[in-house]
């Protein structure tokens, strides 16, 4: 299903302004993908799956996230959207792009993965994972002060149909960031991503950008939690992993598993993904998470990955 | 003491207390307790005996919810929390199984006025309870701090709360000390108090009590009481500790399991912070058997000249 539309696998035709971030991927005739406000209903009466948020029938999703907006995303060509009594635009842009934009790449065939990553067409791409709050974003705008382009945030979308050649991938470059995170990447703060009071995350420029937002995904570093023994200091290590673990590893990277599997069934995804692994060196990034030594895991990283020297086409992996 | 055995919906089993209160050390009794495996659980593994979920965590709560926790403000994440539960306990029948939910909330209601831990799905609570004066300096070492004026001002702190925006974990709204322990004993839905000065004094006897509450297996027995109470021994937890390091402490502190001890506070506190909590807490101390009027007199004594 999916069509290749010069540098993103799907082209857009919106009614809302959903930034610069999504630019490569708007077009105002002939798009894949038709955006529109309208009619979205309650409930979907046939719907096969759910989650509190979400409900799943053939060839629709629902999602009503809680700030009042809905979307229903049909069979990977519509978005209609309904903003509610309370929800801004923004409240609208901020789901659409993550929640709505993901569960329309799966009806699309491809595959979200819940990853923020760095690089670049031609350099590859090395993503990053864990549980949420972890500080993937944080790491990939970081990066971008030692030269590392900013790639994708919080979501990765992966082209299955490609995976007999390499793992191509896609970030849509919308990098989102909470202050504190601002001071240590030296990324340039933006607008709020929601006006609610309180909610101070902000769209950010990060410190280096990546101008595709096509590549091919050549490492994946899961974020690990460094806890050593009474004793010792928490410290840095990368260790490559293979196998169990990193099959693992990438399953425990697919957004919204329960969803997929709804959508694409057990068997189709773990097909998916053991092809994935052969295009993917998987590694642990074990990192102590004091606030004071994000410096050292940045630096750390940095120089596990591939130079982003200029002139270097597809370098292999040095760690592990 | 009425049996409160899982069935139908209600699959969850609340492990409620105020942050350093012994939640983790009661969760790692029960694993030992309700383990099939011949040796001790792990504290990095409490879920190999203890089918669990975190409240806390925002990986659990997204994958259910089906959003992102992290693009919706706390109150909006805890509106969906009931729901979360649900399902948790939806796949808990599914499975037939029982989950034990580690919580440091106090019981309260979410923006629109339903709990957020639903009696629907409840089999029942274990409140775990602990003199606050211990808690304020327990949780002063937890975060890797030495001015127990902090852990004071935490445990009096009306508005007091973990996590949240930008954090690796959602909101937890724990109130003051007072209020989260009214809260979860006026729960809507069975509730077992476990002081946690009793479960130093006799363990065994207090764990009996637990799987007598949760209608477990075994709760009788007394040779299974024992083994669990000697695999979560503290001494031996600090060992495990020591040589494999435990993922759920403070990135700031060196050790989880530092002290365990009741009345420790005497050591740590100015007369001046001890009557701070006494005088903020001492009804609801009083009512749980921490004698107020007995804290101010060691309070004098250790004061005199």
């Amino acid at each position: 299903m999916t069509a290749w539309t010069g540098r993103v696998p799907f082209t857009v035709d919106t009614d809302l302004d959903l930034g610069s971030a999504a630019a490569p991927w708007l077009r105002e005739c002939g798009a894949d993908v038709t955006i529109r406000r309208g009619v979205v209903p309650d409930a979907l009466p046939d719907a096969e799956s759910e989650g509190v948020a979400y409900q799943s029938a053939p060839g629709r999703i629902l999602i009503a996230p809680p700030c009042g907006a809905r979307f229903l995303v049909e069979n990977g060509t519509t978005i209609r959207y309904a903003a509610g009594d309370n929800a801004t635009a923004a409240d609208v842009r901020i789901f659409l792009l993550g929640s709505a934009w993901a569960a329309l790449a799966l009806q699309r065939g491809l595959l979200p993965m819940h990853m923020s990553a760095v690089g670049s067409v031609g350099r590859g791409v090395h993503a990053f994972t864990g549980p949420p709050g972890i500080g993937k974003s944080t790491l990939a705008a970081a990066l971008g002060s030692r030269g590392f382009p900013f790639f994708t945030d919080d979501v990765l979308i992966l082209d299955p149909a490609a995976f007999g050649r390499e793992a191509r991938c896609f970030g849509h470059q919308d990098c989102k960031l909470w202050p504190d995170a601002l001071a240590l990447t030296g990324a340039t703060p933006r607008e709020r991503v929601r006006e609610a009071e309180g909610f101070d995350k902000v769209h950010a420029e990060p410190p280096r950008r990546a101008q595709p937002v096509a590549g091919r995904l050549r490492t994946l570093h899961a974020l690990v939690e460094a806890r050593s023994g009474v004793g010792a200091e928490d410290s840095f290590r990368i260790e490559r992993v293979s196998g169990r673990q990193a099959a693992e590893t990438l399953g425990g990277a697919v957004y919204r598993l329960r969803l997929t599997l709804a959508i694409w069934g057990r068997r189709r995804l773990f097909r998916c993904l053991a092809a994935l692994g052969r295009h993917v060196d998987v590694f642990l990034f074990h990192r102590p998470t004091a606030s004071g030594r994000f410096g050292e895991g940045v630096a750390h990283l940095a120089a596990a990955l591939p130079a982003p020297a200029d002139g270097v086409e597809e370098p292999e992996i040095r760690n592990g | 003491m009425n049996a409160h055995p899982c069935s139908g919906r209600r699959r969850l089993v609340w492990l409620a207390s105020y942050p350093k209160s012994g939640n983790t050390w009661t969760r790692v009794l029960l694993a030992n307790f309700l383990s099939t495996s011949d040796g001790a659980v792990s504290i990095n593994r409490i879920g190999d005996g203890l089918p669990s979920v975190m409240p806390s965590s925002r990986g659990q709560f997204d994958e259910l919810a089906g959003i992102p926790s992290s693009d919706c403000t706390d109150d909006e994440a805890d509106g969906l929390r009931p729901g979360v539960y649900r399902a948790h306990a939806a796949h808990a029948e599914q499975d037939g199984t029982r989950l034990f939910v580690k919580v440091h909330d106090a019981f309260h209601d979410t923006p629109a006025g339903e709990p957020v831990f639903p009696e629907d799905v409840t089999v029942g609570a274990i409140y775990l309870l602990r003199n606050p004066l211990d808690v304020a300096v327990s949780w002063t070492f937890h975060v890797g701090r030495t001015d127990v004026a902090r852990g004071v001002a935490r445990v009096n702190d009306p508005e007091a709360a973990l996590g949240g925006y930008g954090s690796l974990q959602m909101r937890q709204r724990l109130f003051d000390w007072s209020r989260h322990v009214e809260s979860w004993l006026g729960a809507p839905f069975p509730v077992l108090r476990v002081r946690y000065e009793d479960l130093l004094a006799d363990t065994a006897g207090q764990l009996a009590r637990m799987a007598r509450f949760l209608a477990l297996d075994g709760a009788a027995d007394e040779r299974r009481l024992q083994r669990a109470v000697a695999f979560a021994d503290f001494a031996r937890l600090r060992k495990n500790e020591e040589r494999e390091g435990f993922r759920e402490r403070a990135p700031a502190t060196r050790r989880f399991f530092r002290s365990g001890k009741a009345g420790d506070w005497c050591r740590h506190l100015t007369a001046a912070q001890a009557r701070g909590v006494v005088k903020t807490h001492g009804g609801v101390m009083a009512a749980h058997g921490y004698d107020p009027h007995a804290v101010l007199r060691e309070i004098e004594k250790e004061s005199e000249p």
